[in-house]
């Protein structure tokens, strides 16, 4: 995988996004870029060596090692969340062991996450391409909302927060291989529900 | 970060405090100290006035102390000011300095700045600083007229 | 054409395989911007999936900037807010809010007693016989 260095977003916090390419200022892009270097090599060191202990835990819950897997990475991905709070926990260690089992109960009780996605209002109207670019746009947040909270947190952190596989990689403590697999199943369960959806819908409206 | 943007946050209030408090010109000299030191105390009167008229000149500021006991604290502290003067006046009687006036290096927009005092040998005396735009010679008929006839 | 269609078809492969660099990815963008409707139905998916991320970056960066607006609004609060606290405080020192006396610590802002504490001092500075003061004047 050729990594290329396209300047682009930072993000400390999910609800503090800024877009890539062409949206900021090539100046403000290298200042974000260098301060979120920083810090996910801070994050890096302190927070991804506490992975094996989380594991064991993980494992010892779940009884399952890719489960597991998931709930770890997931447990980075909201430390990393509120890494600039983190200096004010005294044990991260503790607060990284209850977030984990946090997930893994709520997992379980939601037992499965619903894929199907049976029904999406679409107006029936004019055949026009805006109408129906905003419905398409709709179809994919509703899929979106709908994935393992795991893939749906990479592919935004990926896709929208413009973050590189290495900065996720970095953050996650995660194999370049199991990175590729997240992805690859998002955006393919993205697709196929799509276009289930789209034909139901193409079906129905006739 | 909350830290750092509490940390700057700190850092932009302080500034803003310290810029916006030393504004006054009499602070950079000793004569600022013995007011601010000495001018609530018993036994001592302090006047301020900004923007007044004295006997025909307007002065931006004038400040006095009147004290009592406390000679020897003034005159160490005075001392500072003599060095920094332009030009020193000063009336010496049998041999020991009892009166007399400092002209201070000048502000910046030409307003001149002086302290004058005078000194018993009870260790009681005055000290007055004026700023404003006038020359030695209106300082002399300020101060000193009142003695003429 | 076809030549570019198979070559957008290995892409999208790639993609979905989560294998592809950034630039890639980049290429892959572009052409749907600019592709309009004549796509195979398979690949809409993609071309919607991939305005939505644009939709949710433009989101983003409203945010940031009026986070970043946010912040100043908030330095110049609280700036104004020193400042305000300040200003009585310099007028005080400066004395701008009027001429006063402190007498044995009491402050008094009587004009007639204030006029007549300063002349006071005045008297006390100009001390000196005629002769001193016809001595003074001679120096200049």
């Amino acid at each position: 995988m050729s990594q290329n260095r396209v300047s682009n977003v930072y993000t400390t916090r999910t609800e503090n996004n800024i877009p890539q390419n062409g949206m900021t200022s090539v100046k403000a892009q290298f200042s974000h870029r260098s301060y979120r270097n920083m810090n996910i090599e801070q994050f890096n060191r302190n927070i991804v060596t506490m992975r094996n202990e989380l594991m064991a835990t993980a494992i010892r819950l779940s009884g399952n090692s890719e489960t597991a897997e998931d709930l770890v990475q997931e447990v980075m991905l909201k430390l990393w969340s509120m890494h600039g709070e983190l200096d004010r926990h005294t044990c991260p260690k503790a607060l990284a062991l209850t977030i984990l089992r946090n997930k893994f109960y709520d997992g379980r009780r939601h037992a499965r996450h619903e894929m199907t996605v049976t029904h999406v209002q679409q107006d029936h109207g004019k055949e026009d391409t805006t109408v129906e670019t905003a419905d398409e746009i709709d179809v994919i947040r509703r899929i979106m909302d709908s994935l393992p909270p795991l893939q749906s947190q990479i592919l935004r952190m990926k896709e929208i927060d413009g973050y590189d596989k290495e900065e996720i990689m970095k953050i996650t403590g995660c194999t370049p291989e199991s990175l590729r697999q997240n992805l690859s199943r998002a955006r393919r369960r993205i697709k196929e529900e799509f276009m289930r959806i789209t034909a139901y819908n193409a079906m129905n409206r006739d | 970060m909350k830290k750092q943007t509490a940390k700057r946050l700190a850092a932009v209030i302080f500034s803003i405090f310290t810029a916006v408090i030393s504004v006054t010109a009499q602070d950079g000299l000793g004569i600022g100290r013995i007011f601010s030191k000495y001018g609530h105390m018993k036994g001592c009167k302090m006047v301020e006035m900004n923007n007044t008229n004295l006997h025909g000149h307007s002065l931006r500021v004038y400040k006095s102390l009147t004290y009592k006991h406390i000679g020897s604290n003034i005159e160490t502290i005075l001392k500072e000011d003599r060095r920094k003067a332009r030009k020193i006046r000063e009336v010496v009687d049998n041999g020991v300095i009892t009166s007399g006036y400092y002209m201070m290096p000048a502000l910046d927009d030409g307003t001149n700045r002086y302290i004058l005092f005078s000194k018993s040998a009870y260790g009681s005396g005055a000290v007055i600083y004026i700023e404003g735009r006038l020359s030695p010679d209106d300082i002399m008929q300020i101060c000193y007229a009142k003695k003429r006839k | 054409m076809n030549k570019d269609r198979k070559y957008i078809e290995n892409l999208i492969e790639k993609y979905l395989d989560g294998d592809t660099s950034n630039n890639e990815e980049k290429l892959l963008r572009r052409y749907f911007t600019n592709s309009g409707n004549d796509i195979p139905d398979e690949w809409k998916a993609l071309r919607a999936l991939f305005g939505y991320e644009t939709v949710q970056r433009k989101n983003a960066l409203r945010n940031t900037r009026t986070g970043a607006i946010r912040i100043y609004i908030r330095y110049a609060a609280v700036a104004s807010a020193v400042i305000l606290i300040a200003i009585p405080i310099m007028m005080h020192r400066n004395g701008t809010s009027g001429n006063y006396a402190v007498i044995d610590g009491k402050v008094c802002t009587d004009s007639r007693i204030v006029t007549s504490e300063a002349e006071k001092a005045l008297m006390m500075v100009a001390i000196g016989e005629d002769e001193t003061f016809e001595a003074l004047g001679q120096i200049q």
